[in-house]
């Protein structure tokens, strides 16, 4: 085949885009053609460690001058198709029938800037990009072992997106890999965006709980590695999938490790306080007023009485229209710039809180409850689940107005057999409620000193248990 | 057709969720509720019941609370509170129910429980409202609407409250007093209240026999058998007379504090005879002591011995009223029941008790005397 029907076959591949460069050049004392995609590949890395190169090339083979990292030599026009949309500069010679690849791949990375969505207070301010070898090389560099194994996957028939699997060789469980593993190289579909695995490979879509956490930040990736669980990198997607988890995993920050562990134990309770507060409190409210009043402290009584006389909802209507305001602001508020989000702020919270109360609408008591609802719901680390409790709290006020505290009783019930049954890749997602394992609320629930941790949690079963030596023998030490 | 079947039996089951919690609710915002009950007898046979209920209004930031009363007759509490309702702008509710209120003839001609039947039935009643006694009738009471600034109904409350714990009166509420209407061995006494011109005040307590009312005590009485009991632990304030050698001071009073009083009570029962040995140990703390001398071990325990004389001679004075009344403000009976059955089964207790004599011994502690001697 002459060159010049070598060249248009591959354009023809490529459905002659215009963004498919072509270059001729003498190379060797004959005609050569580069044909690279513009929109992917460093054009200055092209002349610089391609080009130039090759022309100053009198004999053997263009492998051996290239400045390029990676090369391949390849007879396979599909598979140079692939390469040449990854990123890669393809060399056509006149009289040889091999077709070299060179990676030329412009690097378009931000900054590893923190994440808007899971600030902290102390501890590195890094998250990850939209870039997978970025993130990559972020959590190479923090966990120098090799034990630390990555493994790559292109999934979507068209998008082609690289998905890597990161994990512990020596700690994670590999029966938890094969099954990661698995349940990725069984997705067929043709577009893969970010976001879409994990609604793929997770085990209860019916249910509202996140079964895989979700992170832009390295420190928590790394922490949850080095605990024998599995990271997926999705590229362009700085959000790192997590797996496997319970429900505690949502609850803990990375700030938790950063300050001092009585501080820390005792946000941890406020937040498990708080997952409570989120879906409850409203709905023991209803409860309260419309099936129990008898149960509220005397004073109480009379002033939730009164400030409930003119309001001519239903509570049940009330704090529906009150959350539902909640919600409607919140949303109103994510995708405004913030000064016009600020503007809703003051919309939301000042003029409908005072305005809905003046005239008669809902009542105080309603607005304080609604109000640190949403407070505790906003309160859990991680988004997802934020977003969870939210939800879940619309069925248990519609159970409270039905059937008072009973209803709550059911839901409450039927939640908790929820959780004991859920699983994230097999293993159990109210570790370690259920089973229950009391050692481990050192960490969930509470958190201990870091030197009292000494063995990992069981709930991804790890391979090896031991994580802290004991470190603090020099107080034992007289000589010192 | 199968899928619309089964629909519809979702549908079934799914439309009764929907439909329960209409006779299960009890809104709060519809609850008229009542704070105080004053109970008196009506011509006939009947009873006038006031029912004081408190209303909430809101404008805007402010709540509100005033009382109004309604009067209803009846030969019950359900009859009078359905009387009530009948005038009512919502539903008469009680479970934020506080003081009941008898008047003092009621307590003498009639049974208590009958009138407190309701409250047992009644899952969401209040069992630990307070009951008391009025001299006189008891609207008058309630008839204040407010003394000071304070709502009548939360005032009685306040007051009953203040004074349990000053042990003027013992603490007892409408789920405390019911196994002792019917306990043949031990009787109880309620908070006594009258109205001196725009004031309410506790004067005593009224002794109850069974559920009747017999008799009253005075304040100090009603202090005392709270001491004799060994039931007023901390609070109790006692002030006695004391011979001054400094006759030119109006003030000979010592007050003391009871700390701790640990009664033991002995009995010797043969047949239809009965001696109570009474031993009472007092730890008490002085309070008020003018003649400042306590720095001396031998006058510490001159005044112990003196105050001892003199309650002694109150507590049989007491005991004496007590008998008197028939009324077993000790629970004496109770421990025949427990220690003599024998003896009880075979006995007119209340006969045995009024002719009963009665050894009391008192041995007193002083265990402080405040910063100064």
């Amino acid at each position: 085949m002459r060159l010049e029907e070598r060249i248009n076959e591959i354009k023809e591949n490529l459905s002659n885009s215009i963004d498919i460069e072509q270059r001729m050049l003498h190379c060797k004392g004959q005609v050569a053609a580069l044909l690279y995609l513009k929109t992917l590949c460093d054009e200055q890395k092209i002349v610089r460690e391609i080009i130039t190169p090759l022309q100053r090339l009198e004999r053997g083979s263009p492998v051996h001058v290239v400045r390029s990292v990676n090369i391949l030599v390849k007879q396979d026009v599909e598979q140079v198709i692939k390469q040449l949309l990854q990123g890669w500069v393809l060399l056509l010679l006149e009289n040889e029938k091999n077709n070299y690849l060179f990676a030329a791949l412009k690097e378009e990375a931000r900054e590893a800037v923190e994440p808007e969505n899971e600030r902290i207070v102390r501890g590195p301010h890094q998250g990850f990009t939209e870039n997978i070898l970025k993130n990559l090389s972020l959590i190479r560099r923090q966990i120098q072992s090799k034990h630390l194994h990555l493994s790559t996957f292109y999934l979507g028939k068209d998008t082609h997106t690289q998905v890597v699997v990161a994990y512990m060789k020596n700690l994670a469980n590999p029966i938890l890999i094969k099954k990661v593993k698995k349940r990725i190289t069984s997705i067929k579909v043709d577009q893969l965006l970010p976001g879409y695995l994990e609604e793929f490979i997770e085990e209860s879509p019916a249910s509202p709980f996140p079964q895989l956490l979700n992170t832009e930040r390295t420190d928590r990736v790394i922490a949850n590695l080095m605990e024998g669980r599995v990271a997926i990198f999705i590229d362009g997607d700085p959000s790192v999938l997590i797996a496997p988890v319970s429900l505690f995993t949502f609850y803990q920050s990375t700030d938790d490790y950063h300050s001092r562990w009585q501080v820390s134990s005792f946000l941890r309770i406020i937040r498990l306080i708080s997952f409570f507060l989120a879906f409850q409190l409203p709905a023991i409210y209803i409860a309260m007023v419309s099936f129990h009043p008898e149960m509220l402290p005397l004073n109480l009584t009379y002033n939730i009485q009164g400030s409930l006389r003119q309001i001519p909802f239903h509570p049940l209507i009330e704090a529906a229209i009150m959350e539902l305001t909640l919600e409607l602001i919140r949303e109103a508020g994510i995708r405004l710039p913030s000064r016009v989000g600020q503007t809703i702020g003051i919309v939301g919270g000042l003029v409908i809180g005072d305005a809905v109360v003046n005239a008669g609408y809902i009542s105080y008591t309603m607005i304080i409850i609604v109000a640190i609802t949403a407070i505790a719901s906003f309160i859990v680390p991680t988004q997802e689940m934020s977003n969870a409790v939210r939800l879940l709290r619309f069925p248990m006020m519609f159970a409270a107005a039905v059937l008072g505290l009973v209803g709550i009783t059911f839901g409450t019930m039927i939640l908790v057999i929820h959780l004991c049954r859920l699983e994230s890749f097999g293993l159990p997602y109210f570790e370690p409620f259920s089973p229950l394992r009391l050692k481990e609320w050192k960490d969930a629930v509470f958190r201990f000193p870091v030197w009292s941790l000494k063995e990992r949690s069981n709930q991804p079963e790890p391979l090896r248990k031991k994580q802290v030596e004991s470190s603090r023998r020099w107080g034992h030490d007289q000589s010192e | 057709m199968k899928r619309l079947k089964l629909f519809l039996m979702l549908l079934v089951l799914i439309f009764p969720l929907f439909l329960l919690g209409c006779w299960d609710q009890d809104q709060l915002k519809q609850a008229r509720l009542v704070y105080t009950i004053a109970l008196d007898q009506a011509s006939g046979g009947q009873l006038l019941g006031s029912f004081v209920v408190r209303n909430t209004t809101s404008h805007t930031q402010q709540i509100e609370t005033n009382n109004t009363i309604y009067y209803a007759k009846g030969r019950s509490m359900r009859e009078m509170s359905q009387a009530v309702s009948a005038s009512l702008n919502g539903r008469l509710r009680v479970f934020k129910f506080r003081v009941l209120l008898l008047s003092e003839k009621l307590a003498r001609t009639q049974d208590l429980y009958p009138l407190l039947d309701s409250f047992y039935r009644e899952p969401k009643s209040p069992l630990n409202a307070k009951v008391g006694i009025v001299k006189g009738e008891a609207n008058e009471v309630v008839q204040h609407q407010k003394i000071g600034t304070t709502l009548i109904g939360e005032y009685l409350d306040q007051l009953i409250e203040g004074e349990e714990k000053l042990s003027v009166i013992s603490p007892q509420d409408i789920q405390s007093i019911c196994p002792l209407m019917f306990d043949p061995g031990e009787d109880f006494s309620l908070p006594y209240f009258e109205v001196k011109g725009n004031e309410v005040e506790v004067v005593g307590a009224a002794m109850m026999r069974g559920q009747r009312m017999v008799g009253s005590l005075s304040r100090v009485e009603s202090k005392l058998l709270q001491m004799m009991r060994g039931k007023n632990d901390g609070t109790a304030l006692v002030s006695l007379a004391i011979p001054m050698t400094n006759v030119h001071s109006a003030v000979n009073r010592v007050s003391f504090e009871i700390m701790k009083s640990s009664p033991e009570i002995e009995l010797r029962v043969r047949r239809n005879h009965l001696d109570v040995y009474y031993k009472l140990g007092l730890k008490i703390n002085v309070k008020e002591y003018p003649p400042a001398n306590l720095d001396s071990p031998k006058e510490v325990s001159k005044l112990n011995r003196y105050i001892e004389k003199i309650l002694k001679d109150r507590c049989k004075h007491l005991f004496a009223k007590m008998q008197k009344h028939q009324f077993d403000g000790l629970g004496i009976g109770r421990q025949i029941i427990a220690y003599h059955n024998d003896e009880w089964k075979h006995m007119n207790y209340k006969e045995v008790y009024t002719h009963a004599n009665f050894y009391p011994t008192i041995h007193v502690e002083s265990k402080g005397n405040g910063i100064i001697y």
